[in-house]
């Protein structure tokens, strides 16, 4: 039976890896950006990659990547019909979500006093290279609100998906697109956390 | 697959991106020149593929969800290669993104 493969199921998962592929065009240029700006000023861009909060970007790593676990664990538990396990699954990944876009504020909150907003005002202190420093933290300012954009989009379909969740069969399928959603915004700050917090480290 | 291996394997593989998060960490202390980005990028390529194999389902995916991605890396690819090439023969020193 060919069409049987390609049931409502699969549908749904082959709309959202194709909207997915677009999102991988859309964030691809940021990282030829920074390829780019790093190549040309690779130490003054080094410098101020290395004054980012590297204990805040850790944390909120982990913090995404157990969310995605979360959400994965709420897919295999929807199969089961374990609806209650589903929501609280689905709580988790809010809550991790949540947490990660409080930490992310925090962050910008501390780089707002310390006067790292791009622009006329922009100095870096630790900083050789302040036009080296400015370009990185355009680049930090700008991929980090994009995905934050994504993440905000996310926490609102997964808090919509777990309100009205009853464990029926269109419940099921509409979990499995935003857990796809979810895990690709999770694979983009995989690649975004290195960049911006990691390079430059090694003193 | 029955479920307790799921949810076993949905485990492991957060154990396993959890020590990949470690180890990214401690190794970007170490100097190692050009070779720490080059070392980053690759536990970050292990730890997406992690991701997309086990909690995406890719690994079990029926083939049209195996394929409906490549097309958009494989322009990237190109894009990336091209504006690279423009890049690094230029001969007059350029200012980033311009």
């Amino acid at each position: 039976m060919r069409t049987a493969l390609f049931d409502e199921s699969n549908q749904v998962r082959f709309g959202v890896w194709v909207f997915l592929a677009s999102e991988i065009m859309f964030f691809g240029p940021v990282f030829l950006g920074y390829a780019i700006a790093r190549y040309a000023l690779s130490s003054g861009f080094d410098e101020a990659a290395s004054s980012t909060n590297l204990v805040i970007g850790a944390f909120n790593t982990a913090i995404l990547l157990t969310s995605s676990a979360a959400v994965a664990m709420a897919v295999v538990l929807s199969r089961e019909h374990e609806d209650q396990k589903v929501k609280r699954s689905l709580e988790v990944t809010i809550g991790m979500g949540a947490l990660f876009m409080i930490l992310k504020a925090v962050e910008y909150w501390q780089d707002w006093q310390e006067g790292l907003i791009p622009g006329d005002q922009f100095f870096l202190a630790s900083s050789s290279d302040q036009r080296a420093a400015e370009l990185f933290y355009s680049l930090y300012f700008f991929s980090t609100l994009l995905h934050s954009v994504h993440l905000l989009i996310g926490l609102g379909l997964l808090t919509g998906c777990r309100i009205q969740y009853a464990g029926t069969a269109r419940n099921l399928r509409r979990l499995e697109g935003y857990a796809l959603y979810w895990h690709f915004v999770d694979v983009i700050w995989i690649f975004l956390f290195p960049l911006l917090y990691l390079v430059g480290r090694a003193a | 697959m029955s479920s307790s291996k799921q949810i076993r394997i949905v485990i492991s593989v957060w154990a396993a991106l959890m020590l990949c998060l470690g180890l990214t960490i401690a190794l970007a202390a170490i100097p190692m020149g050009p070779f720490n980005t080059v070392v980053s990028m690759g536990i970050s390529f292990i730890k997406a593929m992690l991701v997309v194999q086990f909690y995406m389902h890719l690994r079990t995916a029926i083939v049209a969800l195996r394929l409906a991605s490549l097309p958009a890396i494989a322009l990237l690819g190109a894009l990336f290669f091209i504006a690279t090439v423009d890049y690094l023969t230029r001969v007059e020193p350029f200012s980033p993104w311009q």
